[in-house]
């Protein structure tokens, strides 16, 4: 039994992650148990990540050690100023620091930070109602949140934390979660590749809602014939609370990449294996300037290897579903040799088992 | 005829804003950072810097250019090493050297022995 009382074991693309919710409500641990209903597959005692949820019923003003402001506030800034979403960083972590200060009187905060030394060893993140800690070695992560608010922000924070730990932890295991779709069309995958507001919903509710394996994170994997795209625990319906749609589980290979681009015209131009290297490095990877420097080299590798291995485009396209008429047609050039075609067919029928 | 190429980094994904060539010192010698991920493909060479998160492509000339660049060699010996390479004349290799090393700079993915030397102390 995976879902043992106030803990939830979750199989992540074989990353074995443990999230201790023992001072959760049981309405929390009910709906996170149905949130990531098919992430919890886990039977082991081992983990190779794990996050605790803390929870705070009042707010407390304390006193806080000068050293300890000081490194909190350099552990903040350092991933703040590479966030590439931030107009002032300095400002984020001024603002975010008053918020953290409720958290300081807290002897469980206290005890996570003991002993860290500079801020490459923890990494602070702000989400809603609280931050996330996260200590490279051991991969442990503790999420402290305000309760006491509507069950959609603290339900969020959690589901944040997880794909903030995720993301970070994944590449150990040989993966890695990108910002993308994943779709799985005639049995091989596509990965189309955007940032927000570049069309990755477009392309979703434009292809059969069967064919969609992630809708917003997709987890890219390395396996013994090829890449396998699997589904990640982040995807707008778990935001929406609609758990109706089921994401396809299991793997299915990947056979091509497309970084997306809105266009009046629909068309594919091919992308060097080194310039996808660089756009996926640049751009497409959940919480990189995060990740410790393992998971950066472990990264570096696998993406590197991926785009070695796998076509990637530029897919010019417009709000219809006439881009798959041209990557249909791209398909059949690139696999238009009986030789070719048997490699289709093989990673048609990999992709079946 | 043998044809002279310009070793001009024209493909790399570094954006130079104005030719800062002429201000670089010829008898400074570079050190690429040790801590750069890199990997080959066909034709350019892909460099991440893990500090700043950002990654680089570099065309062959380019990338042959920072692999020579280990902290012996001087940039005239680099510019020899690539005329025999490239077939190009000295003094263009010398001048296009310098131009990938302001890049190079500039992009913190090199630094001057003598920094490196005193950081190491």
């Amino acid at each position: 039994m995976s879902l043992t009382m106030n803990q939830l074991k979750l199989n992540i693309a074989k990353l074995h992650f443990r999230i201790d919710t023992s001072g959760l409500k049981p309405w929390v641990f009910r709906e996170l148990s149905e949130n990531f209903s098919s992430f919890i597959n886990y039977n082991g005692d081992i983990s190779d990540e794990t996050l605790e949820v803390v929870t705070f019923k009042t707010w407390k003003k304390g006193r806080i050690d000068p050293v300890l402001e000081t490194v909190i506030k350099k552990c903040l800034k350092n991933p703040l100023e590479k966030f590439p979403f931030r107009d002032d960083p300095d400002k984020d972590v001024a603002d975010f620091f008053k918020y953290l200060k409720s958290f300081f009187i807290d002897k469980r905060f206290r005890s996570f930070i003991e002993g860290m030394r500079g801020s490459k060893e923890i990494v602070v993140y702000p989400v809603s109602r609280g931050c996330l800690l996260r200590k490279g070695q051991p991969a442990r992560s503790a999420l402290f949140i305000k309760t006491g608010f509507f069950r959609g922000p603290q339900i969020n924070s959690i589901c944040e934390a997880i794909h903030i730990s995720a993301s970070m932890a994944l590449p150990i295991k040989g993966s890695i979660m990108l910002h993308g779709v994943g779709m799985r069309r005639q049995g091989i995958g596509h990965l189309f590749l955007g940032p927000s507001g570049g069309g990755k919903s477009t392309i979703a509710q434009m292809s059969p809602p069967e064919d969609v394996i992630s809708d917003d994170g997709i987890i890219v994997e390395k396996g013994v014939s090829g890449f396998n795209l699997a589904h990640a625990p982040i995807d707008q319906s778990i935001f929406y609370r609609d758990n109706s749609k089921m994401r396809i589980p299991g793997n299915t290979v990947l056979n091509m990449g497309f970084f997306l681009k809105k266009d009046n015209s629909v068309y594919l131009e091919e992308v060097s294996p080194s310039d996808a290297c660089s756009i996926i490095l640049k751009n497409h990877i959940h919480y990189f300037r995060y990740f410790p420097p393992k998971s950066v080299e472990n990264s570096f590798s696998l993406i590197s290897d991926l785009c070695r291995n796998v076509p990637f485009y530029r897919l010019h396209f417009r709000k219809d579903s006439t881009f798959w008429s041209v990557i249909d047609k791209e398909i059949k050039k690139v696999y238009s040799s009986q030789e070719t075609d048997n490699g289709l067919n093989k990673k048609r029928q990999e992709a079946s088992l | 005829m043998n044809r002279k190429v310009s070793i001009r980094p024209d493909n790399m994904l570094i954006k130079r804003e104005n030719n800062k060539s002429a201000s670089l010192d010829e008898k400074m010698i570079f050190r690429m950072r040790q801590d750069l991920l890199i990997e080959r493909f066909d034709d350019q060479v892909l460099l991440f810097n893990p500090e700043k998160n950002l990654p680089y492509v570099l065309n062959r000339v380019a990338a042959y250019v920072l692999m020579n660049t280990d902290g012996n060699k001087s940039q005239e010996t680099i510019a020899e090493n690539i005329c025999a390479e490239f077939d190009v004349e000295f003094h263009q290799a010398l001048e296009d050297i310098k131009s990938i090393y302001n890049d190079l700079i500039e992009k913190e993915l090199i630094i001057g022995e003598e920094q490196y030397l005193q950081s190491a102390k």
